[in-house]
């Protein structure tokens, strides 16, 4: 029930922001809407009231009006289906008689002042402040100003939520993809439409292939950079339905999208001398389009990490590509701009540091197993000697050479001085 | 009306002839140019390549170094025999001086080593590595993510692991190397060898004693030959190449 409820009340302030676009929520049964500034465009106070009896009646919602100077005051007089309060000076009188139930405080709160002997808001604003403050918190004391206008009360306009649904039912059932390609092509261009509406961008959309008697497949799809062109999005629905396995003929196709950012634009350039025009496309875009394919874990970028030990000493950079390559990109490939943005210089590249095999083996491979337990590896360079990772209680201790393997292989092998017996691993490859 | 001030206006621009008997050389062209008969080594004058950062090696090829745009295989048995050695002074050149291109690299056989790309040169920031760990389906959806790259159109170089690799999407990649302008490098088993292959360049790499002999099989515009090359414990490409002059950015110092 609470659900349906507050379904009603998000439909409602949709409707109110005719009427003003500052509208705020107070779960769970009221609006507050400042109407200061529409009053005149609306021809006073009594026809907004009139259009929005007009609208409740039409919901058949039964509901209270009322009009205050401050926003909690006329809230808290609503609540006991007050008359309208229009001057300042008298505010006070009237929130005095108030039952302290209109003021939502929590029941706790209410309990201990009525075992005080406190009955109304006004019974409140009688107390000494700063013991009032020490008895039932700040926030009691700072509602009571907020209500009587001597403090701000800063709200959040209620934003309605602009994620786009619509569906194209089938006359029959479908199986062929070009048809279902088509219908998905229309739902698309449907969502672009509204989306060059709104001047807003989507990021991921959720597709739904419905069938007779079993529950639809669900298909969602990142788009990595928000995009609101409809040829990027149908590229990548069209691409993932290539590889889609439907279970049964499909009856509907859905198209639901999830987060609906304002529309970004792309920045030109300050200076028209520069020489490279920035691409239209950006290395997100071919991720998005690859993790059609490949989940997203499979790709990612490449970063260092400051670490001794070889396998930690690098990094999966994914939140990198997700975010920063997709809009840092465009700024980056002008020439020399990107002059001072390249990472400080880390270990592995001091000079007369010792080399890094091309190749790394997620997990050392015991050297017996790793070429077949063929030849004889010599060892043409080392040791260089590794030890870290105690801190993580992954004590490491190794030296490290370079080996020859009999078939002509550079192998960067290393011998476990953590292990009695001084086992021999191969951990990279000079490629 | 011919004033003593005219500026020129005309800038002749003639091709040099080098052989040692031009007009010979004219003979035998003229009835050629008439034929509309291509001549192998003359459509690749025009075309783009980065030098390899082997001396050796450049000679061989034509237009001095890799195709910039267009399939490059490179046959090997084994990694480790410096295939990726091979190709980290052109990779480390593409990125440099403010190249838009990233670097795709498609189904590796283990993991590259940030590290030491880092050191050789490698911008970090334009390396995108896509790894296939399904392999259920054959190389189906590498040579689909190769393709995908390839024709996406800011890459500059895509590498790409495979194992069998029929015909079709073979010439499909090279179509999508040339129509998104890009270098597309597949690495794959030498008994390819034997198949017929659209490729601009191919190549198969073996180790002989401490050096890398690369047999070039098939080079467009050029002739097959053979070069061996010492991978040396530093980065050859600066031993042999001698690096461009390092701007401010580059951290890599000389060696």
């Amino acid at each position: 029930m609470p659900k349906v409820e507050g379904r009603e009340l998000v439909s409602l302030a949709c409707w109110t922001r005719r009427i003003t676009p500052l509208v705020s929520l107070e779960p769970p049964r009221a609006l507050v809407l400042e109407v200061g500034g529409s009053l005149k465009l609306w021809g006073g106070l009594d026809s907004i009231k009139e259009a929005l009896y007009k609208e409740l009646g039409r919901r058949r919602l039964t509901a209270h009006l009322c009009a205050a100077p401050t926003a909690l005051a006329a809230l808290w007089l609503a609540r006991d289906g007050r008359e309208d309060v229009l001057s300042t000076r008298r505010l006070s009188d009237w929130l005095g008689t108030l039952p302290l139930c209109v003021t939502g405080w929590p029941q706790v709160t209410r309990r201990l002042l009525k075992k005080m002997g406190l009955g109304t808001v006004g019974d409140c604003l009688r107390l000494p402040r700063d013991g009032l403050a020490r008895r039932v918190g700040q926030r009691c004391l700072d509602d009571l100003d907020q209500s009587l206008g001597q403090r701000q009360d800063l709200r959040i306009a209620f934003c309605p939520d602009r994620r786009f649904s619509s569906v194209v039912e089938f006359q029959e059932e479908v199986a062929e993809p070009q048809v279902i390609a088509e219908v998905g092509g229309r739902l698309i261009l449907r969502l672009a439409e509204a989306l060059h509406r709104h001047q807003a961008q989507v990021e991921s959309c959720r597709y739904g292939f419905h069938h007779l008697r079993r529950p639809a497949t669900v298909v969602r799809i990142d788009q990595v950079v928000p995009t609101h062109e409809p040829r990027k999005i149908a590229d990548l629905f069209l691409s993932r339905l290539e590889t889609l396995s439907l279970p049964a003929p499909v009856t509907a196709l859905s198209l639901r999208t999830g987060k609906i950012a304002p529309m970004k634009g792309l920045n030109s350039t300050l200076f028209p001398a520069c020489p490279e025009i920035p691409p239209k496309t950006t290395l997100g875009e071919l991720i998005a389009r690859l993790r059609v394919r490949f989940s997203a874990e499979d790709i990612h970028g490449l970063g260092l990490a400051e670490d001794h030990r070889p396998e930690a000493a690098w990094s999966k950079a994914k939140d990198l590509r997700a975010g920063s390559v997709a809009e840092g990109r465009v700024p980056d490939t002008r020439g020399g701009l990107s002059a001072g943005r390249r990472p400080v210089a880390r270990q592995a590249t001091a000079p007369g540091c010792p080399q890094r095999p091309l190749w790394l083996l997620p997990v050392p491979v015991s050297v017996a197993a790793a070429d077949g337990g063929r030849g004889r590896l010599r060892l043409e360079s080392g040791p260089e000697r590794i030890e870290a990772g105690w801190w993580e209680g992954l004590d490491t201790s190794r030296d490290y050479y370079v080996a020859r393997s009999s078939r002509g292989k550079r192998l960067w092998v290393f011998r476990d001085r953590c292990s009695s017996r001084g086992d021999w691993y191969l951990h990279g490859i000079f490629g | 009306m011919t004033g003593p001030d005219v500026s020129p206006r005309f800038v002749a621009v003639a091709r040099a002839e080098r052989t040692a008997d031009p007009g010979g050389r004219k003979r035998v062209e003229q009835p050629i140019d008439h034929l509309l008969v291509w001549r192998a080594g003359e459509n690749c004058a025009s075309r783009r390549t980065c030098p390899t950062g082997f001396k050796a090696l450049d000679r061989h090829l034509p237009g001095g170094g890799w195709p910039a745009t267009g399939l490059t295989e490179i046959l090997t048995e084994h990694c480790g025999i410096g295939e990726l050695s091979l190709l980290m002074p052109a990779l480390a050149r593409l990125g440099e001086g403010g190249g838009t291109g990233c670097i795709v690299w498609i189904a590796p056989p283990h993991i590259p080593y940030a590290p030491a790309l880092h050191s050789r040169g490698i911008d970090l920031d334009r390396v995108l590595v896509v790894r296939d760990r399904t392999g259920a389906r054959g190389n189906r959806d590498t040579l689909w993510a190769m393709e995908q790259a390839l024709r996406f159109g800011s890459c500059a170089a895509v590498l790409a692991w495979a194992r069998s690799v029929d015909q079709v999407p073979l010439r499909r990649l090279q179509l999508a190397a040339e129509a998104g302008q890009c270098w597309a490098v597949l690495f794959r088993p030498p008994d390819a060898s034997r198949q017929r292959s659209p490729a601009v360049l191919r190549m198969r790499l073996t180790a002989i004693g401490g050096q890398t002999r690369i047999e070039i099989l098939k080079c467009r515009g050029g002739r097959p030959g053979t070069v061996s090359i010492r991978f040396e414990d530093r980065h050859p490409g600066d031993v042999e190449h001698g690096r461009r002059t390092a701007g401010p950015h580059r951290d890599v110092p000389d060696r």
